[in-house]
């Protein structure tokens, strides 16, 4: 009886980690894919709604542009250079481009 | 998702075979449908731009071998010429032995005609639409009621022939000078030049110590053995950093995939200058990389109706650029930010 | 230039981004370029001077690209672009030295044929000989009238102001022969080449445009390469020089506002000096 209800727990046993395997790998393999699906999914759901913006977008990223660019622009520094300045200028560029080149 | 409420849905999980069962269906389903959905775009994509996985995958134009190089272009002349319905050259010509570029502008002869920049845009093959253009021409107000002659000693602008606009003379400023009024670049008279105006075109600097150089984190824009700063546009990644480190705003960004119509396409192409770009990689003035590096001038030197355009080799004194730097008035746009540009302006 | 150990650090730098950003390109279909018809511009366009520098655009002169030789502006009909910028051009020639060393540049400058351009030759349909065929009595002293013809050129002959008041018509054309120039040597002078008399006057400007610095060239940068040289009278017209150093023209398109926007939106942001 003992022995019997051992076998049967063992056998119980056995199936249940059978069904405990199959089930954990199913589980595993359904992880896996909802992965794989949430991370295409969301994907697509940032394209799909980049382009459904884009139209918007564009034209708030360009004024934003040209705003900065104006703003640049506007500030305006101009020093003309002296003889000996232009010089000075002209030796540190050429300095600076043979080091890079050689 | 909290503790607490983890544990419950474990345990809901191992409880209810239901609910198992019907989360496994789900997830089958799922997994079909999210099959449909993301290999059927992905097939056509695979067919239609093979050519683009191809070239994403490239490495940076500078690390490749003669082989790899050749690849990749013949790859790039295959689908422009297809794209364009044209035969497209996307040249290689090496960097020119003992060259550094530089430009010179004269501002006392610009008048505003922006034949550079539709010059440009041609050569360069930027988007119509959205229109990208690299150079902006700015109309400036002439006069400037800041300072007076009288502070001369203190660094007050140098009165010229086209007038006193707020130009400093140099070595001896103890204050920044501004041009006084008003700046445009959308003016639009009947004829160019007007009156109290005067015109300040405005493109990439070529710096010889670049800001947007240092501020790429993947080095997609770098310095050419001729001074001037081009980008791989297949490994820029468009983070748009170098755009915010240029002091010049001088870097147009592909927000959209840029328009160009067949027959407007200039089909003479060079893998770091014209090529047509794609959506998401940032563009800028190469100096006409293409055509300098077969001799010619820029296409903006070209265009300019009143020669106030000039180009030349920086290490040649007999050079018009250098001859300039000699004998005229110069000056650097920004100075002040030591990115040292080598893109001059100067005045008879 | 790239280092090794830079490249490994974009690489990696590179790779994280590439993995985001392909989604979004891969998505990207190439927009069928929407092709408008040829807005490659007008046949008929200008270089330098509206009405005095008009020449003709001709498709497939550069084969290997499809090049035309010009490209021209359809808002203007400006010429923006040069497909060959040596075209309807003839070698320069012999220049006379200047004591300076730009001498030994002019090997293989060219210039463009002045006299196929001007508009009185091309109307009239003949040389300016074809008209006036030989020196009379009026271009004897200086003694300036009011002109029977040419009245576009010279709008009044009697107050011309090149000079200022000193010069008149036959200081520079020959009266010995129509089809020439001449300087106050007497030297004839091909109309193509007026730098050769402007340049006695002018000697500082003719000195700069020998060196490169006043004028404009088209062709190859380097010193001594292949340049077309833009001759004086390409940009100033010598009868109206004191009203217009350079004949004002118009101008090409603005850039397109963003969507939405009008030009007052930028009004604020526009700059009074200083950050």
């Amino acid at each position: 009886m003992a022995e019997k209800q051992m076998e049967s727990v063992s056998t119980q046993k056995e199936r249940n980690e059978v069904v405990a395997d199959k089930r954990g790998f199913l589980r595993l393999a359904g992880a896996t894919l909802g992965v794989v699906v949430a991370a295409c999914w969301t994907g697509l759901a940032i394209t799909k709604s980049a382009q459904k913006v884009e139209g918007a977008n564009t034209r708030a990223h360009s004024v934003d542009e040209e705003l900065r660019q104006q703003q640049i622009m506007a500030g305006k520094k101009m020093v003309v250079m002296t003889q000996e300045e232009k010089q000075k200028m002209l030796d540190r560029i050429l300095r600076n481009h043979y080091r890079t080149v050689s | 998702m909290s503790e607490d409420k983890r544990k419950n849905d474990i345990d809901e999980g191992q409880d209810d075979g239901t609910t198992k069962e019907s989360r496994r269906d789900f997830l089958k389903k799922m997994g079909v449908a999210a099959a449909v959905t993301t290999v059927a775009p992905a097939a056509t994509a695979a067919t239609t731009k093979a050519a683009s996985i191809a070239e994403h995958l490239q490495t940076h134009f500078e690390m490749m071998s003669d082989s790899q190089k050749e690849a990749a272009i013949a790859r790039l002349e295959k689908r422009y010429s297809e794209q364009f319905e044209k035969q497209v050259t996307v040249a290689n010509t090496p960097a020119p032995d003992e060259v550094l570029f530089g430009y010179a502008l004269n501002i006392s002869k610009c008048i505003g005609c922006r034949r550079c920049v539709e010059a440009c845009v041609r050569e360069n093959n930027q988007s119509r639409d959205p229109a990208i253009q690299w150079i902006r021409v700015l109309q400036m107000e002439r006069g400037n009621d800041t300072f007076e002659l009288e502070n001369w000693h203190k660094g007050s602008p140098s009165s010229s022939r086209i007038g006193d606009y707020g130009v400093q003379s140099g070595g001896h400023a103890d204050k920044a000078v501004g041009i006084s009024g008003h700046t445009d670049h959308y003016y639009e008279p009947e004829q160019v030049p007007e009156e109290n105006a005067f015109y300040f075109p405005v493109q990439c600097q070529q710096c010889e110590d670049p800001a947007c150089v240092r501020a790429c984190p993947v080095q997609a824009t770098y310095r050419d053995p001729n001074g001037i700063v081009v980008i791989d546009y297949n490994w820029c990644i468009g983070c748009r950093m170098c755009q915010l480190a240029c002091p010049y705003w001088a870097r147009r960004f592909n927000w959209s995939e840029p328009a160009l119509p067949n027959e407007e396409m200039n089909p003479k192409t060079h893998y770091l200058g014209n090529r047509p770009r794609m959506r998401g990689v940032m563009e800028k003035c190469t100096f006409c990389l293409q055509r300098v590096r077969d001799g010619r001038y820029p296409a903006c030197v070209e265009a300019c109706p009143v020669g106030a355009r000039k180009f030349g080799n920086l290490l040649d004194p007999e050079s018009e650029v250098r001859k300039i730097l000699a004998t005229k008035k110069v000056f650097r746009f920004k100075e002040d930010f030591n990115t040292e540009p080598k893109f001059f302006y100067y005045m008879d | 230039m790239i280092s090794p150990k830079k490249y490994v650090r974009a690489t990696v730098f590179y790779g994280f981004f590439a993995v985001v950003t392909s989604g979004l390109v891969l998505q990207d279909m190439p927009s069928q370029a929407t092709t408008p018809e040829d807005k490659s511009g007008a046949k008929e366009c200008y270089e330098s001077i509206k009405g005095a520098t008009e020449l003709v655009k001709k498709d497939n002169v550069v084969p290997k690209y499809g090049y035309p030789n010009v490209k021209c502006s359809p808002t203007t009909g400006a010429v923006l672009w040069y497909g060959d910028p040596y075209d309807d051009t003839e070698p320069m020639g012999d220049m006379p030295t200047f004591g300076d060393h730009t001498d030994g540049d002019f090997a293989q400058a060219v210039i463009r044929t002045r006299t196929k351009h001007l508009k009185t030759i091309i109307q009239n349909g003949t040389k300016c000989s074809g008209c006036h065929p030989a020196a009379d009595a009026t271009t004897q002293k200086n003694d300036p009238r009011e002109l029977m013809m040419h009245q576009d050129i010279v709008s009044n002959a009697t107050k011309l102001q090149h000079g200022r008041g000193a010069i008149w018509c036959f200081d520079c054309h020959n009266a010995a022969n129509r089809d020439t120039l001449v300087d106050h040597k007497g030297q004839e002078i091909s109309l193509n080449e007026p730098y050769k008399l402007c340049g006695s006057c002018h000697g500082v400007t003719y000195s700069e445009w020998r060196m490169g610095l006043h004028g404009k060239r088209t062709g190859e940068w380097r010193v001594g390469g292949k340049k077309r040289w833009w001759t004086c009278t390409e940009c100033h017209n010598p009868h109206t020089v004191q009203e217009h150093r350079f004949q004002p023209i118009a101008p090409e398109l603005p850039p397109a506002l963003p969507r939405g926007m009008t030009k007052d939106d930028f009004k604020g942001a526009s700059g009074h000096g200083g950050h």
